[in-house]
């Protein structure tokens, strides 16, 4: 005890010290946007309905086994029962299955364009801000002159010229989309390249690739996936107005907006027509603009704590 | 200076939770300051002395920030965590009022600087506009801002950064507050500008005779302005005494590092600086014994098992730290002595000798 | 031009157009010379063109007018190979720990950059030992290497901001201000740091900074900016002992000086006002709206910088004979 005593008043080893220790855990950008993601639990919960909508629209279409696709007068406008869950529409097509298959559609035409939204964006607006000068004017010009008209003419337009169906559609939506994607991605690329770190990076010799590859496209990358999962419910919206008007797809593709055109005929005698591919789309919608709101928090490094 | 200390901070303790854990920003400060002093908290970054002004001025906002119980800040005897909302908004800003950092962010960019004074004198005061209007006039020219019933209708961005600072000293003192608090009020200014603020503070101190927590980590700042002076580290205040004391006197190793490691102008060029090794640890999870320890030239086992109690040694100068405990063998005592005398000898000696050139 | 000199600075000057008509003259006629191992100190007040000077200097910025000269090359007319070799050998470090480093990367991917570029390393294994001597020489260790920025404070950042600079084998630093946005503490280390790879590394600084005591310690010799111009340029305990331009005076005399006893006894030259706008600035010195000393002649006339004892170099009419 004595001997305790007396040595805890002697120097310490001071060899053993590590004053620079760093006793937060060792994570990265991402993986700390996915824990704070994570905590998000409504950002969480609308995760996992959109989850179940994906591998619904997948294998609902078959699930019940009905046919949904030839006209059947003589079951037309059936009520919800076993053989047909939620009824027939009136030409006598299973209900439950086109809903699943109209949200396939839809999914997959919102998820392509916003994607091809965000890729002409990236590239155009990178292109502006690399090249600035007179080709940054006249494209960012261009940029302002797009978005002063009006977009529903603009797609219809197209739409007109190049007829329906999906790629005339996907490129209508795409058109009328980017050029948000292209202005957002010019202010970052413009902010970086004055940023001290590239400056550093240039200092050390690094070449134009090498910046690109390095640090423009990593510091971008969070920008674009809020971008892309931001957009998603727009153009859904866009799409579904659009068949709703009739001018998307045409008969016989369909998507949730053509069922609401369907349903909206139908309406005054079978409100439930009308009442599920809305609830579907309403579903679908906030679903992603929840996860949308909860990724710009989990990626904003503003908002680090 | 027997009189009653204006404002007293018993056992201060804020916490802020985060992903990772709790931070414990600040460990149990007490200090007091009375009318006409000024107390200068001098720390590094993260030492949680911006944190102690904003529990004083309730800013330590739920659910990140917390104040934990036990904690007691008196202001004329009464504790300010306990007073209600209402009562609290009369204190800040009528009682105690706050210069920040940053001139530009603190000061409404979308409003007219007197508008701003103006506001500040309407809240706290029963007088009209007009009236306002006219004391608003004469603040600033009290804070030496030239022309200005002209520059009353000016917005901030049209002030330099020299300006600002009047501008906002001049909507603090608007309402003659009782104590002032100002957080690191030249670290964005240039010298010269620097100079004059400091001028500044100084003089309305001696007009006003408020109470100033002067939050630096400028020890020249220090020297040229306070009374009393209260060194903190990771949370703690590890050393407080007045001026002399604790430049001339300093008796923890942390002060005297610190001391040490601001070049002197007299010193040879490209001579090594004192230097404290590594950084200061993460409050998330603050080491068990004295949180300087791991830096410390003179650290001792027991420094790293067991928190230093206070030591006070004679006109109102405390430390915590081993190096003053009985058992201390003379060898670890006299290493710290001689190193003392390095630092704060040469000081002296040039002082004299500075003090004559000057004039 | 002495051959020792290893950067010389010709009647540089840099102007950005604002507006439609105003010009700011960020960097305004300046020359100096720098000699191989010394440190050129460069103070002034924020807004005075120093970093701008420094940035235009290593070529990060494109010259106005004027030249600039590395063992004899011109900086700004480098392309291709020369280039590169002057990239290796010229390095900055930067003011900003947060900003200078890039958020997405390990500290051993920043470390590292350098060493990729200029293919410093012929293996993975070299590649990773060369980081570890780094991070070793700032008093980091190699468990630090795979963390991530966001980890560290601002002194630990600013180190691996140096390892990364000193990664390439630099001759010459340009240091913009690396100690300023750092605690007291700190910055003794980092300074204690620069002192000490100066003397191992034989490097050459150009040492950007508004703290002057902290110049002062560093420098062999200091250039005090003002509104793009250098007013004074001297050796440097000379320039603090003896002053000559009113502003360089004033500037000594504003230094906050951590002892009581001087701080009570010292008279305070107090300059009025603020630092004027460096757009259009009027013809003559352009001190004299803020000097206690200006007469008709600095009105109208602008003073050259002219040597006035061996060494010490001023702008000011009141020595200019």
């Amino acid at each position: 005890m004595n001997s305790l005593a007396d040595k805890r008043f002697e120097l310490a080893d001071q060899s053993k010290f590590n004053a620079d220790e760093v006793v937060r855990p060792n994570i990265s950008y991402w993986q700390d946007a996915w824990r704070r993601l994570k905590k998000n639990k409504l950002a969480l919960l609308s995760m996992a309905v959109l989850i179940v909508l994906f591998i619904m629209s997948i294998i609902g279409p078959g699930l019940s086994g009905q046919n949904y696709t030839t006209l059947m007068p003589e079951i037309k406008n059936m009520p919800p029962g076993s053989n047909y869950w939620l009824g027939t529409d009136y030409l006598g097509r299973d209900l439950f299955s086109r809903l699943w298959k109209g949200l396939r559609f839809s999914i997959i035409v919102a998820v392509v364009a916003a994607s091809l939204k965000v890729i002409i964006g990236c590239i155009y607006g990178a292109v502006m801000a690399y090249l600035g000068g007179l080709v940054d004017d006249i494209m960012m010009r261009i940029v302002e002159v797009l978005n002063s008209i009006p977009y529903l003419i603009v797609t219809l337009i197209i739409l007109v010229v190049l007829g329906n169906g999906y790629l005339p559609l996907l490129f209508a939506l795409c058109i009328t989309n980017w050029t948000s994607t292209a202005r957002m991605v010019r202010g970052q690329i413009l902010k970086l390249r004055e940023s001290e770190y590239i400056m550093a990076s240039a200092a050390l010799g690094a070449s134009s690739a090498r910046v690109i590859v390095k640090h423009l496209i990593p510091n971008t990358l969070s920008l674009l996936i809020l971008d892309l999962a931001t957009s998603i419910p727009y153009i859904i919206f866009d799409e579904t107005v659009l068949s709703f008007l009739g001018v998307g797809l045409q008969p016989p593709a369909f998507s949730l907006g053509t069922l609401l055109s369907a349903g909206q005929e139908a309406m005054a005698f079978y409100p439930a027509h009308l009442l599920y591919p809305s609830l579907l789309l309403c579903l679908l919608v906030l679903s992603f603009n929840i996860l949308g709101d909860g990724l710009r928090d989990a990626l904003d490094p503003q908002l680090r704590d | 200076m027997s009189q009653e200390p204006l404002l007293k901070v018993e056992d201060l303790k804020v916490s802020f939770h985060t992903y990772a854990g709790e931070v414990q920003a600040v460990r149990g400060v007490s200090f007091e300051v009375k009318a006409g002093e000024v107390l200068a908290v001098i720390g590094e970054s993260g030492c949680g002395k911006s944190v102690t002004s904003r529990a004083i001025m309730s800013l330590v906002n739920a659910p990140q920030g917390e104040i934990k119980k036990g904690s007691k800040i008196l202001y004329e005897g009464k504790n300010i965590l306990e007073m209600n909302k209402k009562e609290q908004r009369a204190f800040r800003g009528g009682e105690c009022s706050m210069i920040f950092q940053d001139a530009l962010v603190s000061l409404n960019p979308t409003m007219k600087i007197g508008k701003q004074i103006i506001e500040n004198i309407i809240q706290h005061r029963q007088i009209s506009i007009k009236e306002a209007r006219q004391e608003a006039i004469k603040l600033l020219e009290a804070v030496g801002i030239p022309n200005p019933d002209k520059r009353i209708d000016q917005y901030p961005f049209e002030f330099s950064g020299g300006m600002r600072q009047r501008a906002m000293i001049a909507i603090a003192i608007a309402c003659d507050p009782k104590i002032l608090i100002a957080d690191e009020p030249t670290t964005a200014l240039d010298v010269t500008i620097q100079a004059q603020i400091m001028e500044l503070i100084k003089s309305l101190k001696e007009k006003l005779n408020t109470a100033v927590i002067l939050i630096t980590h400028d020890f020249g700042v220090v020297a040229g302005s306070a009374n009393k002076v209260a060194v903190m580290y990771a949370g703690q205040i590890v050393e407080s005494g007045t001026r002399e004391e604790i430049f001339y006197n300093p008796q923890h190793p942390y002060t005297l590092a610190l001391l040490g490691s601001v070049p002197k102008l007299e010193w040879k060029n490209k001579q090594l600086l004192q230097t404290i090794k590594g950084t200061p640890p993460d409050l998330i999870s603050p080491p068990k014994g004295c949180a300087f320890a791991k830096r410390c030239n003179y650290c001792m086992n027991v420094c790293l098992e067991e928190m230093p109690e206070n030591t006070d040694f004679e006109e109102d100068h405390h430390t915590r730290c081993w190096l003053h405990h009985k058992e201390v063998p003379a060898s670890i005592k006299k290493m710290f002595h001689d190193d003392r005398r390095i630092i704060t000898v040469s000081e002296n000696g040039d002082a004299a000798a500075e003090g004559e050139e000057n004039e | 031009m002495s051959s020792h000199d290893i950067l010389e600075v010709k009647h540089l000057k840099r102007y950005f157009n604002v507006g439609k008509h105003d010009v700011l003259k960020a960097v305004d006629d300046v020359s100096f010379s720098i000699k191989e191992g010394e440190t050129l100190g460069l103070v002034g007040e924020s807004g005075c063109g120093k970093t701008t000077c420094g940035r235009t200097v290593v070529g990060m910025y494109r010259a106005t007018e004027g030249e600039v000269y590395y063992k004899g090359q011109n900086v700004h007319k480098l392309k291709g190979k020369e280039k590169k070799a002057f990239n290796k050998e010229v390095q900055i470090i930067f003011q900003d720990p947060y900003a200078s480093l890039d958020p997405r990367m390990t500290v051993a991917e920043i470390i590292g950059e350098g060493i990729e570029i200029h293919d410093l390393a012929k293996t993975k294994q070299e590649k990773d030992e060369k980081i570890a001597h780094l991070l070793e020489l700032v008093g980091l260790n190699k468990e630090h290497a795979n963390r991530f920025i966001h980890e560290f404070s601002g002194g630990q950042r600013q180190r691996i901001g140096i390892a990364r600079a000193l990664a390439v084998e630099p001759k010459f630093i340009m240091c913009d201000e690396p100690i300023s946005a750092l605690d007291v503490s700190i910055q003794a280390q980092i300074a204690n740091m620069l002192i000490k790879f100066q003397q191992e590394m034989k490097l050459t600084y150009l040492f950007i900074a508004h703290d002057l005591a902290m110049v002062k310690h560093i420098s062999d010799r200091i250039a005090v900016m003002y509104l793009g111009s250098i007013v004074e340029l001297a050796e440097s305990e000379t320039l603090y002992r003896h002053p000559f331009h009113p502003y360089t005076e004033a500037l000594m005399s504003a230094i906050p000086i951590a002892d009581p006893k001087i701080e009570d006894s010292r008279q305070r030259i107090m300059l009025e006002g603020d630092v004027p706008s460096p757009i259009n600035t009027p013809p003559g010195c352009k001190f004299q709206g803020r000097c206690r000393k200006a007469t008709d002649q600095c009105r109208c006339e602008e003073p050259k910088l002219t040597e006035v004892e061996q060494g010490h170099f001023v702008a000011c009419h009141l020595y200019n004979k």
